[in-house]
């Protein structure tokens, strides 16, 4: 299959509108990201050991007697070490280009499990059959009222901007990949150009902020003040694990983000580097112009109470 | 007399100069026995450097390479000042090392001298609090206003593991969007300066914290469209340190993969700099041929930048002929978009005319500042590490190594299309007669206070890992050194008194990578 081919449905005005699935990477050795079966995992943290960025844990939680796993696939940089790790066959890696989410909570599975050390004292019921279970909980409060204001905001940058969107570009602390794949929604195949989508020199000519990297020191006055200096409606668009959640350099002591920690995020893009395909996917999310596909899921074991 | 017999007999005759020379004028005694690896240790008072470092780097003619340091006070007592000394022609690299107390942290700067150690020195002070005596401009490099004052990162105190450091807020118009500045003088630019450490993640640091596995992941994440190279650089750092030999067949891939990261690292540099031209026709054809040659590296390695390749021992997949079929006609695509690109440049006289002397690189300051890679070579100095300090399986075979004369803008342009195609040819070459042998191999726990240095011929020039394994063989101390490091300042040199309008082809004809400079 030709590139032409495999990324045609961006190529033209026909996108986002067509599912973007089928333009995953032409290499069948490309991990993608990972996708967990929690109710067959057995906590056994296989993954979790072999993870070079930590982004899943284990912990247990004593005063629930429940083992909680998580995995940030904001942090994830797609390596696919958890999928050969894993031996009860719980991780599926998943090439879809279409990653971007609107919430960073999207991008978390989090399963919650009877500690077996607890099991053995008896405390808990007879194991039942396990269910699974979609929980998302409704934002409350402070937190809904930021969400609608988010969404009032990207529905007015979708009526304002039309079929356009000036992108501004910010890369702090990051290793230049990410930056590469953004110029390249540019080139000839990806020609973001045909989506309204270009990339400007100025923030006071942009309606999103894109950002690339983990931010560093020296980098966060710069994002702010490209931030401050833009008007409503503004967008912000994180791609890439640094941007997302700090990745590979969670801990190094130059990096003073994630983005979100400096100026709120309206779409996230996982992937160290995301695709030019999705990115592109992740501005289109922006303005309402593609779906939310990715989102990860909770599962609670049956026979714990609530 | 064979290339590889002559290196040897190079490296034996200046073994014994070197050692020769060290003892009579330093009394200094060079260990027997260290030779097996690429580094000829030695140990000297930090008062003799300078004038042991204008031995080696003047009249023995030798290349200073890299200065960095390391906080050994809990072993030692003292801190470390290393100087590394490349002599090409013998492929061998002069470890010079002086230990310098907790109570005088200064050491004798040779900035003055020998220029290559400007940015080394700086760095050297901000990071672990070592003053560099006699430094003609000995402000911070890398770390900025957002950062404590009398803190030293690289310092030991400092824990890798933990980031604990506050973020201070460096308040109004500290920084400014633009890490390049300069001044207008009519239409020209005056007192170009470039404000690094935008990108400063501290990699060097945090390694000192990780698993082998996860280090890995991060030193190739040091300059992202280099992967491959810094990748390579770790492993063979990882396999002198713990003796881990890789089979032929995971050498050659390597040097293919290598290959491929320059031919697409090349072919986006020609591309940027007609773009800066305007010359947007031929752009998109370098751009298509760069475009492609990362497809060749995603259908061979599953990342279009090559993320996880290239491991201690060898390589994570195997050339099979499926996928040497697909890398072939993508690379086939590439050839032909760089042709095409080169088609329209010289139809287009405009294009070499106006890249015509346009920031011009003499050889002497080539030399001086210690600049590597396309530039260097552009300039007619001919080093390139995959003749001088053979890697990967360039001791086997290497795509032949050209050099411009020109010196300019068009020179730089010319020699990337050169080796871009002389990397192409290569890889069709070498993809046919893959040696027999696994992918990769098991590689041993480190030798504990081993100290290796690796180099690799990374796209943009010679890639230098240096390190020291800690008592349980994870990294006591790691230093990378990016090409482009040492390319910055002759680069803002040579563009500096340039009209405006020039400004941004003259630095897109460079190429420098920030990522890889700030680490």
């Amino acid at each position: 299959m030709s590139l032409r081919d495999r990324l045609g449905p961006l190529l033209t005005h026909t996108a986002p509108a067509r599912d973007l699935s089928d333009t995953a990477s032409p290499s069948a050795r490309r991990p993608g990201l990972p996708r967990f079966d929690l109710d067959v995992c057995a906590n056994c943290a296989g993954c979790v050991a072999e993870c070079p960025s930590w982004a899943m844990t284990v912990e247990r939680d004593p005063a629930r007697a429940l083992l909680r796993f998580e995995a940030h696939l904001g942090r994830c940089i797609g390596c696919g070490e958890c999928a050969i790790a894993c031996e009860k066959g719980a991780v599926t890696m998943v090439t879809r280009t279409d990653v971007g989410v609107r919430e960073k909570r999207d991008l978390v599975w989090l399963g919650e499990y009877v500690d077996p050390l607890v099991t053995a004292t008896g405390r808990v019921e007879a194991p039942q059959e396990s269910a699974r279970r979609i929980l998302q909980p409704p934002p409350e409060g402070d937190a809904r009222a930021q969400a609608d204001a988010r969404l009032l905001q990207r529905e007015r940058a979708r009526s304002l901007c039309g079929r356009t969107l000036s992108v501004f570009v910010v890369s702090s602390g990051d290793c230049g990949a990410c930056a590469l794949e953004v110029g390249a929604t540019q080139d000839v195949w990806h020609d973001g150009a045909r989506l309204g989508i270009r990339i400007v020199g100025t923030p006071v000519h942009a309606d999103l902020i894109l950002v690339t990297g983990t931010l560093t020191r020296a980098g966060v006055s710069a994002l702010r003040a490209a931030y401050e200096i833009m008007s409503e409606p503004r967008l912000v668009v994180a791609i890439g694990a640094c941007a997302c959640d700090l990745g590979l350099f969670a801990g190094t002591l130059g990096v003073a983000g994630p983005v979100d920690r400096h100026v709120p995020v309206d779409v996230y893009v996982p992937g160290c580097p995301p695709e030019p395909a999705s990115a592109l996917h992740g501005l289109l999310l922006a303005v309402g112009r593609a779906d939310q596909v990715l989102r990860g899921e909770t599962w609670r074991d049956p026979r714990l109470r609530v | 007399m064979s290339a590889k017999a002559g290196l040897a007999h190079a490296r034996t005759s200046l073994v014994a100069s070197v050692r020769a020379e060290l003892e009579s004028n330093f009394k200094i005694a060079v260990r027997a026995g260290e030779l097996s690896s690429n580094l000829l240790p030695c140990e000297a008072e930090r008062s003799a450097v300078p004038a042991l470092l204008g031995m080696l780097a003047g009249d023995l003619g030798g290349r200073l390479a890299l200065v960095t340091a390391s906080d050994d006070r809990e072993i030692t007592r003292a801190f470390s000042v290393y100087w590394i000394v490349a002599f090409d022609g013998a492929g061998i690299f002069v470890l010079v090392r002086a230990k310098v107390g907790e109570h005088d942290p200064t050491f004798p700067s040779v900035a003055r001298a020998l220029p290559a150690a400007h940015a080394f020195e700086r760095e050297i002070g901000e990071m672990f609090g070592l003053a560099p005596l006699g430094h003609p401009d000995p402000g911070p490099l890398l770390i900025g206003d957002a950062w404590p004052a009398g803190v030293y990162p690289m310092r030991a105190s400092i824990d890798p593991a933990v980031q604990r450091l506050p973020l201070e807020d460096p308040g109004e118009g500290a920084l400014s969007l633009g890490a390049l500045s300069f001044r207008l003088d009519g239409d020209r630019v005056r007192d170009l300066a470039l404000r690094h450490g935008r990108d400063h993640r501290g990699i060097e640091k945090r390694l000192e914290a990780l698993e082998r596995s996860s280090a890995g992941r991060l030193v190739e994440r040091t300059s992202g469209d280099t992967a491959i190279g810094h990748a390579l650089a770790w492993a063979t750092w990882v396999e002198s340190v713990s003796n881990g030999t890789p089979s032929p067949r995971a050498r050659a891939i390597r040097s293919i993969a290598l290959e491929i990261e320059r031919a697409a690292v090349h072919a986006s540099a020609i591309a940027r700099q007609l773009d800066a031209l305007g010359a947007t026709i031929p752009a998109r054809r370098a751009e298509r041929a760069a475009g492609l040659a990362r497809e060749a590296l995603d259908v061979m390695s599953g990342s279009r930048f090559g993320f996880g390749f290239v491991v201690p021992g060898g390589v994570r997949h195997d050339l099979d002929a499926e996928v040497v079929d697909h890398v072939l006609a993508l690379l086939d695509g590439a050839l032909e978009g760089l042709e095409a690109c080169e088609r329209l440049c010289s139809a287009t006289p405009s294009v070499d005319e106006r890249l015509e002397s346009l920031a011009p690189v003499g050889r002497d300051v080539v030399r001086l500042m210690g600049v590597v890679g396309p530039i260097a070579r552009a300039s007619g100095v001919d080093i390139d590490a995959r003749r001088d300090h053979p890697h990967a399986a360039f001791d086997v075979e290497s795509p032949a190594i050209a050099t411009g004369r020109g010196c300019d803008a068009r020179a730089r342009r010319e020699l990337r299309y050169a080796e871009a195609r002389a990397s192409l040819g290569f890889v069709r070459r070498s993809v046919v007669a893959l040696p027999a042998g696994p992918t990769i191999v098991a590689v041993s726990i480190p030798t504990p206070y081993r100290a290796a240095l690796a180099c690799v011929e990374g796209a943009r020039g010679e890639i230098l890992h240096f390190g020291v394994t800690s008592a349980t063989g994870r990294v006591l101390r790691y230093a990378i050194r990016d090409p482009s490091y040492l390319a910055w300042r002759a680069a803002l040199l040579a563009c500096d008194g340039l009209g405006v309008d020039a400004l941004a082809p003259a630095l897109a004809s460079f190429d420098l990578s920030c990522a890889g400079t700030d680490r």
